[in-house]
């Protein structure tokens, strides 16, 4: 709370927070507001804009507002999903990490850096080749690749935290592994976790958007989807691929804008 | 592979850094030996008909038994894993399952096509962020400072794909058409003499991991100049210009040869994007082909040789980075 | 007239005239300092922590921190105006003409240079060619007591022990035979023995060069044995200013006679009472051939103690003494270590998650760190009242109660209760990190350098604290230090630890009237040097009043013990 209030004249970050809100209010109500059925053929493909269709028609003849509207609410609730659960599971690895004894720390960690070799987009082709695309197994795979990479950030923060008198003065009380994980670690290492929270938030839609625009998303008429299949009409018709893009890149900047503004505010209140 | 490790051991005898990288070398094959087995649970050993996967129900009875057959499916996961493993080393990794040609020999000229255009990008990315980089340190707020904070603000965020979009946008279809959109090589040519079609995907790229890269640059480079030995330095009088060469440069390398295996290994993933949305001819698309297809041989070489060129990346990158600390570099001695 | 202001400036090294530094926003630092320093005086600049001595030593370079200017006022330096100097001339002047030596030669010294290379780039800053300085350097190098043979010119700065690398930062100073030199806490983080050695070779190098040096150091007993003249400063401002052998009976100013009076004195012995309670287990602490070890590398070897009820044992010894981790082995923090604790008759785990509720409670362990020993997002009362929940399993009302309660027997106020750690001083949070682990009614404190990051003032009250409470409380206390003068007043009996072995043991005073053990003896004919260096300054440069000798004098031993690099004066 009073790290939302140091931001109040934070006009970067306020600015940021505003843009990607918007983005998620427009997938939200988008669907319940689209003119026409996003799968409909409405017209000749890559028609140009008109008064019925603002933003023109897509390769199939689709119209590209009503696309853009329904879109995106799918992607960010997976992009939501996937970061709550893989950073979660991150703090647990890492508090796991931070607190075994050294030998069998150190082997854990390397097998934990093991699966960190790979970027995560790799990591997500290779287990959707057997597995196929699904909001299911999006979330999972996503999330799956975030927890190593959670776990190393939330290790550093936990080994601060152990290695401080007053945690040791709490042991030295008797306290129990859950009084210690919730009330000498886990407020201390909030701002860490929030943080890591708004980056994995970002990474989850770059790594979601780009499998759509792979063609491995969970429905072909989503942002990333409607930028590969339009993007042979760029010089025809650029609105179809423009507009998944904007909306795309308003909410990914702005969640940046936002998370820089945070960590800066963090920062001060440390 | 024991007998090997040992005469390395052997060779590498008392010399602390060889040594080391021994020690490295060991860490790093297992690993890859980590990664071997998740790659081979994801793409042969996950529950279900690997076959009919792969085939879809249309297939017939034969095709399915051929594939069993081909794959290897009917026996233990264990041997399997072990035949596939043993493989990685003959060079036999298997036949594509849709070109039918052995994948060896079907990813070799795109490996050769995405080393040519990571090492292009890499050849304009380095220098590049390590002069934005530090002229953003010495100078704070001023222009390149200031195109970096923008750099790290809005462009970090776009994914590789948008940002070559908006390459294609910018200089190939709506605002100028100086390129062609889309990177068709001629495979009879060599790859060099087809410069216009490398241009916009490297462009892509560099746009790609210049944030990254010359905001670590910057930051490693400003606490260096914050510090207690510069400090002391200008108190000595030392010119300004010696400071940032002799005391904040030395002492900044090994944190930048870290930037710079993160980087190359981001590109290694951020060539995946880039290459189709170009329709370049490179590892990237072959994996995302590969994958379309359930093509399991294909993908499983691709992931292994993405995982063993970023561990040695990393093996490099580090063992650099101790031979260029001193602190470091008595450590291991020690 | 012109001659008159021309000897003025010779005689002068610096002269600074109505100095006010302040942040950019307009909050002063230093107010109106007015300041001369004669050619070739030894001046010490005194003051606890935030009283802007680092500013004015700095000041003095024409450097001021990152937020802060000077706003009015002027620096002299051997008869250059700093602030009308362009940035080029400064430049010149800067280790040519007035050098700075820093506080910690660790973080000073580029790691990346060697040592003839960090000499090299001072002297090559100001155009010294490159045979001279390597002559020059080697001269320096005899003169401070390093080795000058190639193999050495070839060492990095990591590859130096702390006291070289402060000799060599200090030769550095030296290189082009400044006018003055500015040395930020040159002793800080320095062992007794190197400590004495490295001001003996200050005083020496000043003589030999001419120039003036300026100490800046929170140590006043330093400061009193090996300068000239001494300022005290409080607050940004100059509270006195005297000669360094004077300060003692002169100091005018409140503040100084405090500092003074806090600084405890090795020699005057508490008046002990008999501690014959004794009727449970006969120590309250039994420690048997405890070896603790770091990955493998033994630390402490078979140490051996008995603590008996209701009396404090203090553990003495240098850093890497393995004193901490003696003491942190006791508390279970440490758990690599092969041998015994007993407390209370009871074999104590190595863990401390293994023991006991009534043991942990029983042995309670107090931090050096106070900045640390707080959980920095609870109030202080929310941190003393979990304490209470966690050992008495107390309802939260009880608790809180029971928190009020003891943070006013340890000096606080219940205004304090509900203040976050980050507003109370490191005096402060060190009493609420007391309060805590009194809370689980200890019978046994374990006090690890509970005094070594406070200021001087702030320790006299914690040792007062903490002998109340002792005797309050009837508490058991082993006394982990470094600081001898500390042991006299607070422990009944010594264990002396030099490199993990025990080197002597024994009552109070009889280990510190009567050391057996060499190294005791050189620990403690260290604070007696220190009185003897005084009293040669004294003599040399004040006359020396003969009953200043009587009364510090009583215990010097006719040879000053064995193997301490002799002082010179």
């Amino acid at each position: 709370m009073n790290t939302l209030r140091r931001m109040r004249h934070d006009a970067r970050g306020l600015t940021g927070g505003a843009l990607a809100l918007a983005v998620v209010l427009l997938a939200l109500v988008g669907p319940l507001v689209a003119p026409h059925d996003p799968g409909a053929f409405v017209g000749r493909p890559f028609q140009s804009p008109d008064s019925a269709h603002p933003l023109g028609l897509d390769v199939l003849g689709r119209d590209v507002l009503s696309s853009l509207l329904s879109g995106g609410l799918l992607f960010l609730a997976e992009a939501v999903a996937a970061t709550i659960i893989g950073v979660g599971l991150g703090v647990l690895a890492g508090t796991v990490l931070a607190t075994l004894p050294r030998k069998p720390a150190d082997i854990a960690l390397s097998f934990n850096d093991a699966l960190i070799v790979l970027p995560q987009i790799i990591i997500a082709l290779l287990v959707l080749t057997r597995l196929g695309s699904s909001p299911f197994t999006l979330i999972a795979v996503i999330a799956f690749a975030h927890v190593p990479q959670s776990a190393r950030v939330v290790r550093v923060a936990v080994q601060r935290v152990t290695s401080e008198g007053y945690f040791e003065a709490a042991r030295g009380f008797g306290a129990r592994w859950g009084w210690l994980f919730w009330r000498e670690i886990m407020p201390n290492i909030t701002g860490v976790v929030v943080i890591e929270l708004s980056i994995r938030l970002a990474i989850s839609s770059v790594v979601l958007a780009t499998l759509s625009y792979l063609g491995f998303g969970a429905t072909a008429d989503d942002w990333g989807s409607m930028i590969h299949q339009n993007q042979g009409g760029l010089t025809i018709q650029p609105l179809a691929v423009l507009a998944p893009v904007a909306a795309l890149g308003c909410f990914l900047v702005g969640a940046n804008l936002f998370r820089d503004g945070l960590s800066r505010a963090l920062a001060k209140g440390a | 592979m024991t007998t090997s490790a040992i005469a390395l051991r052997r060779a590498a005898g008392e010399h602390p850094i060889a040594r080391y990288v021994v020690k490295r070398l060991i860490v790093g094959v297992v690993m890859l030996a980590f990664v071997s087995v998740a790659i081979f649970f994801f793409t042969q050993a996950l529950p279900g008909d690997v076959a009919r996967q792969v085939l879809g129900q249309s297939a017939t009875p034969d095709q399915i038994a051929s594939l069993r057959e081909q794959l290897g499916l009917d026996r233990p996961v264990v041997v399997q894993y072990f035949d596939w493993v043993g493989g990685l080393f003959t060079g036999e990794l298997g036949r594509s399952l849709t070109s039918g040609l052995p994948v060896a020999e079907a990813i070799a000229p795109r490996v050769a096509n995405s080393a040519v255009l990571v090492g292009v990008t890499v050849a304009i990315l380095f220098p590049l962020a390590l002069a934005m980089g530090a002229t953003a340190a010495a100078r704070p707020r001023g222009i390149i400072d200031g195109i970096v904070t923008v750099l790290i603000l809005l462009v970090i965020a776009l994914p590789e794909f948008i940002i070559a979009i908006l390459v294609i946008v910018i200089l190939a279809t709506n605002v100028v058409k100086l390129f062609p959109p889309t990177s068709i090589i001629d495979s009879s040519q060599p790859l060099f003499a087809q410069t216009d079609l490398l241009v916009l995907p490297v462009l892509a790229l560099v746009i790609g991991g210049l944030p990254y890269f010359t905001e670590s640059i910057r930051t490693t480079l400003r606490e260096e100049l914050m510090s207690e030995y510069v400090t002391w330095a200008r108190l000595t009088g030392i010119r300004e210009r010696r400071v940032l060469w002799r005391y904040a440069l030395p002492n900044g390398i090994g944190p930048a040869l870290q930037v710079a295996g993160t980087t190359l290994v981001y590109l290694t993933g951020g060539i995946v994007a880039v290459e189709s949305v170009f329709a370049f001819p490179g590892i990237g698309a072959a994996l995302t082909a590969a994958v379309a297809n359930r093509d399991l041989p294909t993908v499983q070489t691709i992931t292994m040789l993405m995982a063993a060129v970023a561990l040695i990346i990393y093996l490099v990158a580090d063992v650099c980075g101790i031979l260029l600390t001193p602190k470091l570099r008595s450590a291991l001695a020690s | 007239m012109a001659t008159d202001t021309e000897t003025g400036a010779r005689a002068l090294a610096v002269e600074i005239q109505g100095l006010e530094v302040s942040t950019y926003d307009g909050r002063p630092i230093l107010h109106a300092i007015d300041l001369t320093v004669p050619r070739g005086q030894v001046l010490g600049l005194a003051g606890e922590t935030g009283s802007g001595k680092s500013t004015l030593g700095l000041a003095m370079m024409g450097h001021y921190r990152p937020g802060l200017r000077r706003s009015s006022g002027s620096v002299v330096v051997s008869g250059h105006d700093l602030a009308l100097l362009s940035m080029g001339a400064l430049r010149r002047l800067r280790g040519n003409e007035i050098a700075y030596v820093p506080q910690d030669p660790v973080m000073a010294l580029n790691p990346a240079l060697r040592v003839r290379e960090a000499f090299s780039e001072a002297a090559g800053a100001h155009q010294l060619a490159t045979a001279d300085a390597d002559a020059r350097l080697v001269r320096l190098l005899q003169k401070v007591g390093l080795p000058h043979d190639q193999a050495f010119l070839k060492r990095y700065p990591h590859e130096l022990s702390g006291g070289q690398q402060q000799r060599l930062a200090i030769a550095i100073g030296f290189a082009l035979e400044p006018s003055v030199v500015v040395m930020d806490e040159p002793t800080t983080g320095l062992d007794s023995p190197t400590k004495l050695a490295v001001m003996a070779l200050v005083r020496e190098l000043s003589e030999s060069v001419g120039a003036s040096v300026v100490v800046i150091s929170h140590d006043l007993r330093m400061l009193m044995a090996f300068t000239d003249r001494m300022i005290v400063m409080c607050e940004g401002r100059i509270v006195d200013d005297a000669a360094s052998s004077a300060l003692e009976r002169e100091a005018t100013h409140a503040y100084t006679r405090r500092l003074l009076a806090a600084l405890p004195d090795p020699l005057a012995h508490r008046s002990r009472r008999e501690s014959g309670s004794g009727a449970v287990a006969a120590n309250a602490l039994e420690v048997r051939q405890l070896r603790a070890s770091y990955s493998g590398i033994e630390i402490t070897h078979s140490i051996e103690f008995d603590l008996a009820w209701g009396t404090c044992l203090a553990l003495v010894g240098e850093s890497g003494s393995g004193k901490t981790t003696l003491a942190r082995c006791v508390a279970g923090f440490h758990h690599e270590f092969k041998g015994e604790v007993h407390w209370n008759g009871e074999r104590l785990s190595a863990r401390v998650g293994r023991r006991t509720p009534e043991q942990l409670a029983g042995v309670q362990y107090v931090s050096q760190n106070p900045f640390s020993a707080l959980n920095p997002r609870r109030s202080v009362g929310a941190s003393l009242a979990a304490g209470a929940r966690l050992s008495g399993g107390l309802p939260a009302k009880a608790a809180a109660a029971e928190a009020r309660h003891m943070l006013e027997r340890v000096g606080l106020q219940t205004e304090h209760f509900d203040r976050m750690p980050r507003e109370l001083s490191g005096g402060q949070r060190q009493r609420v990190a007391l309060a805590r682990a009194l809370l689980a009614r200890p019978t046994l404190l374990v006090c690890d350098e509970v005094t070594s990051s406070l200021d001087v003032s702030v320790q006299a009250e914690i040792v007062a604290l903490l002998q109340r409470l002792q005797r309050e409380e009837q508490l058991s206390m082993l006394f982990i230090t470094h600081d001898l003068a500390l042991v006299s007043s607070i422990a009944d009996r010594v264990m002396v630890l030099k490199e993990g072995s025990c080197v002597e043991q024994g009552p109070v005073q009889q280990v510190l009237e009567h050391p057996r053990a060499e190294y005791s003896k050189r620990l403690l004919a260290l604070n007696r040097t220190i009185a003897d260096e005084r009293m040669d300054r004294e003599s040399a440069h004040a006359g020396g009043p003969a009953a200043y000798h009587t009364t510090r004098a009583v215990h010097v031993p006719a040879d000053p013990a064995s193997g301490l690099p002799r002082v010179s004066g």
